[in-house]
């Protein structure tokens, strides 16, 4: 185990928040030239499906698949173009930030005391830090915070771990706010953005909000590169579309808020969640937001701000895929169940949605593989699709993006990636749909069995104060946690189309964490197992 | 310094890759919108290598009125196609009906024979032939007669000729059969490939005004000038052993037969001079047992023994069953007194349409 004296500030430097960076002459140029070049490839897409109709003639599956996925992709980059973010009009609602934590001595100060600084009254920000039964010196230094804090952080300690849905859950019961907010432990959010975050709820009909994300260690290698595309076109198009009928079906684990009215009714139900006889484990976003859909409208603000870090490394990003993939399938049971009370459109989508991560892989197979097999010659036109689909994610992310780098070309790599790794996960994933393991650390945390309540010991400490400047001058410091991190949940899977995150947490590697990670994983075997 | 350069470097990089990421429709697009009908992309459209054969019938109407005509009685008919395809171009017939033109010959108990047999056939030597003997022949080479005919083909089992051109300009025109593909068709046992033209598959100027005639078929008029017979048979001849030539260097030496470009040998065209029909047919007689032609008209007289010109029925968009069985009764008047009233109605029309 790592010494206790490496305070938490210095545990881990975490890369600081990007600095928003401006735009000159040569990035206003390629920008246009990007935006322009998009509008030529829709318009390309749109003609070449309109014309090209009698190649489709003995290919039925092909061509409604196609039309789909053509119409499905044109719609959603047409109406997030209406999307706009709500104002901000001075609402500052009683705010609780719920964090549950296991395992994160290095990184829960720093996450407990980057959230005290944010822009928000103080004394209508309070944190609720869960120890879920940590072996380390979590609870340690979440009490090393609360005593800081004058009062604004409660500590929940469970004796044991009990899973992070029991934590989120203690937490939300542990407090009177009117806003509950969750934030990812890997994740920093900028300092106006929980304000920004709560402004949807001035209007009465919304239940729940989430905030946008970006990719915090988008630099970091080829693999983050292509996620920071599929981040961006995940929140600014998909979600900002769905925003648009009130009906965002997931909002990410990363940054979210719920009106505390709106989940209430059914919190006892998501703590213990079963699907198939088997405690949902992961995909507590997914399923919490589906719980407010029902009668709430959903929506999704821009402007509030948070970055995430993503995975980094081949075997925890396609387990990290597979665990999304699996949530979206058995929230999808309950999400066809309740979208066709919403707005037409929203619904429609949402189905179509749905279909074709199912038909995806179908097509794929008849498009790429079955030319192999029956030697009838290979169609390039699946591939050209897709590749027009891809360069549209890349050259709307080109377009967004203050500066103009190679980056926007990984949203053509991710979609390969897509096509070659991530496409066919899909069937794995709903055939080992009860699997509870999270895949991407050794220790799961709460496999609940949902037969015993969490007895929290509630714990307000506190303590001498230092004044609030010195909190707020010191730096951002995110957790950024290995294997063991905890994790949110949310998936979108598909097909290639909307192959884009729902909202997830991260997963960074840091040495430090792997040799934690082996400690956890000898000590819990059993848990493993579970 | 080092720093600077890199950094635009890596600027550079990324201005590039916009421009780089056209690359992949650049080589997709013009065949796409290449509105000729030689550029229209099939293979960019509907893959590159044969779709399945379609399941076609004939209706029992069909089957009762379409009685099989007489067995070989010493001619063979010959059939040509241009394509196999969706576009109503005249020339091109779609799979449908390719399949359902098999078919039929197939329940008047023909047999296609391969130009091997053919050309011993033309020659007198003594050949093996079925009871209904039938060749088919492709001209021009085209991708698509491939995609669309090879399964069919396979399905009745049947073979064909396939008559390719060899010029450089068409071996760079995706519309055409590559080399390798046209290997995956000899090796598939179904398909015969012969000559068509090297870069005698075009038109070239045939007088002072600028009109044009058929390179075989004319002499040309450039600079001033028409050319001399002796020119022009030059130029043809030159043609025929460049594309020659190139078959034998793509392992293509049995080579007895061709078929005329645009089956076109001055017949048709009235700017042709008269001289150069029988300089054309020396040269033609030089190098092959058969050169081709091919027409429309329902009393196309079946093939003979001997040497020099061929006749081929040429199958249209919208030649019909009855159009084609017109011609497979041949000239023959007993087989012709069998045929029921409507049958004989669509013929004559057919006949008159020419």
């Amino acid at each position: 185990m790592p010494d206790n004296e490496v305070s938490t500030t210095q545990a881990t430097q975490p890369p600081p928040i990007p600095t928003k960076m401006k735009s000159n002459a040569i990035d206003w140029t390629m920008r246009v030239l990007a935006a322009v070049y998009l509008v030529a490839v829709l318009v390309m897409i749109i003609g070449y499906r309109t014309a090209a109709t009698q190649v489709f003639e003995r290919d039925l599956v092909l061509a409604v698949y196609g039309a789909a996925v053509g119409a499905y992709l044109l719609s959603r980059f047409f109406i997030s173009m209406f999307y706009q973010p709500h104002e901000d009009v001075g609402l500052e609602p009683r705010v609780a930030i719920v964090m549950p934590s296991f395992n994160e001595e290095d990184a829960i100060g720093a996450s407990l005391r980057s959230l005290l600084a944010l822009d928000y009254p103080q004394e209508k920000l309070e944190l609720i830090g869960v120890n879920d039964g940590s072996t380390d010196n979590t609870l340690a230094e979440m009490r090393k915070v609360a005593a800081e804090a004058n009062g604004r952080v409660r500590v929940i300690d469970f004796p044991e771990n009990r899973g992070k849905r029991a934590g989120m859950a203690a937490g939300i019961r542990a407090t009177t706010a009117e806003v509950l907010v969750f934030v990812d432990s890997d994740s920093i959010v900028e300092p106006d953005g929980l304000r920004k975050l709560v402004q949807p709820f001035a209007e009465e009909q919304v239940g729940a909000v989430c905030g946008h994300t970006d990719v915090l260690n988008a630099d970091e290698n080829w693999m983050a590169k292509m996620q920071a595309v599929r981040y961006y076109i995940a929140f600014r198009v998909l979600k900002a579309a769905e925003s648009c009928f009130g009906c965002v079906t997931c909002c990410s684990g990363c940054f979210s808020a719920y009106r505390r009215v709106a989940i209430a009714p059914r919190l006892e139900w998501w703590e213990h969640q079963t699907f198939l006889e088997v405690p949902s484990t992961f995909g507590d976003d997914r399923s919490l937001t589906n719980c407010v859909l029902r009668d709430w409208r959903v929506t999704y603000q821009v402007t509030a701000r948070s970055h995430t870090a993503v995975p980094i490394r081949f075997r925890q990003f396609m387990r990290q895929q597979a665990r999304w993939k699996r949530s979206w399938a058995r929230e999808a049971t309950y999400l066809a169940r309740l979208i066709w009370r919403k707005p037409a459109p929203a619904a429609l989508a949402v189905y179509v949605g749905l279909m074709l991560p199912i038909l995806g892989p179908i097509v794929a197979a008849k498009a790429l593989l079955a030319p192999l097999i029956t030697h009838q010659g290979f169609s390039v036109l699946y591939p050209f699709g897709v590749y027009a689909m891809a360069l549209t994610y890349g050259l709307y992310y080109a377009a967004c993006q203050a500066k103009y780098g190679s980056r926007w070309a990984y949203g053509i790599v991710f979609v390969g990636f897509y096509l070659v790794f991530l496409l066919w996960q899909t069937y794995w994933a709903i055939l080992t749909i009860r699997t509870a393991k999270w895949g991407t650390r050794p220790a799961t945390a709460g496999i609940d069995t949902g037969h015993e309540r969490a007895t929290a010991s509630i714990e307000t400490l506190e303590s001498a104060y230092q004044a609030h400047g010195t909190v707020a001058e010191s730096p951002l410091s995110p957790t950024f946690s290995g294997d063991l991190a905890r994790n949110s949940e949310g998936a979108v899977v598909g097909d290639i189309l909307h192959a884009y995150p729902e909202g997830e947490s991260p997963h960074l590697r840091t040495p430090k964490r792997s040799a934690s990670a082996r400690h956890q994983r000898a000590h819990t075997p059993a848990l493993e197992e579970a | 310094m080092a720093a600077r350069a890199r950094s635009a470097a890596r600027r550079g990089f990324a201005i590039a890759l916009l421009p780089l990421s056209m690359v992949p429709f650049a080589m997709v697009v013009p065949g796409v919108i290449n509105p000729t009908p030689h550029g229209r992309g099939v293979r960019l459209h509907g893959g590159s290598g044969p779709t399945p054969a379609p399941n076609v019938s004939l209706t029992a109407a069909e089957l009762s009125q379409f009685t099989p005509p007489p067995a070989y009685g010493g001619a063979i008919p010959v059939l040509v196609f241009h394509g196999i395809g969706n576009w109503q171009d005249r020339y091109t017939v779609s799979q449908d009906n390719f399949a359902r033109e098999l078919a039929l010959l197939q329940h008047l108990r023909y047999h296609t024979i391969s130009t091997d047999q053919y050309a011993a056939w033309r020659r007198g030597e003594k050949v093996k032939l079925p009871s209904r003997p039938i060749l088919i022949t492709f001209d021009d080479g085209r991708f698509d007669s491939w995609r669309g005919a090879d399964r069919v083909l396979a399905r009745y089992r049947m073979r064909a000729t396939m008559f390719v051109i060899t010029g450089p300009v068409v071996r760079h025109n995706l519309f055409y059969l590559k080399w390798n593909e046209i290997q995956q068709m000899q090796r598939s046992g179904r398909w015969d490939i012969q000559f068509h033209a090297n870069n005698g598959h075009v038109d070239v100027v045939d007088d002072a005004k600028g009109n044009i005639g058929a390179y075989y078929a004319v002499l040309e008029y450039s600079n001033g000038h028409m050319e001399s017979l002796a020119h022009y048979r030059a130029r043809v001849e030159n043609d025929i052993v460049t594309g020659l030539a190139t078959m034998n260097r793509h392992g293509y030496y049995n080579l007895p037969t061709m078929a005329m470009p645009y089956g076109e040998y001055g017949q048709v065209d009235a700017h042709s001079n008269p001289r150069v029909k029988p300089v054309l047919s020396k040269i033609l007689t030089k190098y092959f047992v058969a050169d081709f032609v091919q027409s429309g008209h329902a009393r196309t007289p079946y093939s003979t023994r001997g040497t020099g010109r061929a006749i081929r029925y040429q199958l249209h968009t919208t030649t019909t069953l009855s159009e084609l069985y017109g011609f497979l009764l041949g000239e023959d008047p007993a087989a012709r007194s069998k045929l029921s009233p409507s049958a004989l109605q669509a013929l004559t029309n057919a006949a008159a349409r020419g």
